[in-house]
């Protein structure tokens, strides 16, 4: 489906370019696109490299762990549908703690077991149960307290203060989340009747 | 990892050149202007709320543009910042984890994650206007 998004840019491009007659431009488009994805991508894997390092160094002392483990209790609130105390609470627990220090990388193995585990609660395997749309709702809407990746851009472009959006970040984020998780109970309460 | 992902990457990239080198964006961008002016919401800044929800490493392509045309402490460099740091890639995040479960029925996710990302791209540009505008 993302993979459509793609193609009917590039469909759209390649036939705006020759409509207004402007093929010299989507030549060396086409031919530059390749060395600038390059470039960036060399620019960009040291910081992840260094940042995925560090989350492996929080899952391995178990930082991580003890974090969602004390995240857990709250989480029932949101999903009234799993039983106290089922793993995919932790699982969910796991995955928005690693979104909310930025490693994205870390929360995606979480988020899959605890689809996974939802699945398994699930009562007609080929519809979305209420838990996981709660679940995706939230993990999409950002939950991101400390945004590495953009940090490290700024830092890149030699920003005199790099972590000055952090705080603009975390309003934003929160009024996303908020916005998400009301219109779900909203629509979820429709669906029921 | 990196063998990974090129491919994807230069797709996605070539994607999003071809569509604002063709010229197709700046025709859409001129046509909602005046709408952006009111809300003071500068036009380049729209592809990013756009791209942001269907491809994080897109935007982030968009962002550094943005940051090597008018610097990460411009207020539209601010602006992006702001709003790639409030979303995730919504899109890529929905097909992912309901696909690895064999989900095909998935209600009413898709619209309700969209709505997040909304709720947050407002939210940047008023806040960041409050904050630095």
């Amino acid at each position: 489906m993302v993979n459509i998004i793609w193609i009917i840019l590039i469909a759209i491009g390649i036939l705006y370019g020759i409509l207004t007659n402007n093929l010299e431009t989507i030549n060396t488009t086409i031919v530059d696109s390749t060395k600038i994805s390059l470039e960036m991508l060399f620019k960009i894997f040291p910081v992840l490299a260094l940042w995925m390092g560090i989350t492996k160094i929080a899952e391995v002392s178990g930082l991580l762990k003890k974090l969602s483990n004390k995240l857990s209790p709250l989480l029932t609130k949101f999903f009234p549908e799993i039983p106290v105390g089922h793993e995919s609470l932790s699982l969910i627990a796991s995955n928005m703690i690693a979104n909310i220090f930025g490693l994205g990388s870390a929360a995606t193995p979480f988020g899959l077991k605890a689809m996974s585990s939802l699945q398994k609660l699930n009562k007609n395997k080929k519809v979305a149960s209420r838990s996981m749309i709660t679940f995706l709702v939230i993990n999409t809407s950002g939950l991101t307290l400390i945004p590495t990746t953009i940090i490290s851009l700024r830092m890149m472009y030699g920003s005199l203060e790099p972590t000055k959006i952090v705080m603009a970040c975390i309003i934003s984020t929160f009024f996303a989340t908020l916005g998400g998780i009301v219109i779900d109970k909203l629509l979820a309460r429709r669906y029921k009747n | 990892m990196i063998t990974n992902l090129f491919p994807t990457f230069i797709a996605m990239i070539l994607a999003v050149n071809l569509f604002t080198n063709s010229g197709v964006l700046d025709f859409i961008l001129s046509l909602i202007k005046p709408v952006l002016d009111v809300f003071k919401i500068p036009s380049e800044i729209f592809p990013l709320a756009i791209i942001r929800p269907i491809s994080g490493s897109a935007s982030l392509a968009y962002l550094n543009s943005i940051f090597a045309k008018h610097g990460p402490d411009s207020f539209i460099g601010l602006l992006g910042s702001v709003m790639q740091g409030c979303t995730d890639t919504t899109l890529y995040v929905i097909s992912l984890y309901f696909g690895s479960i064999g989900i095909k029925k998935i209600r009413h996710s898709m619209f309700a994650a969209l709505f997040a990302d909304l709720c947050g791209i407002v939210a940047s540009i008023i806040i960041v206007n409050l904050f630095w505008g």
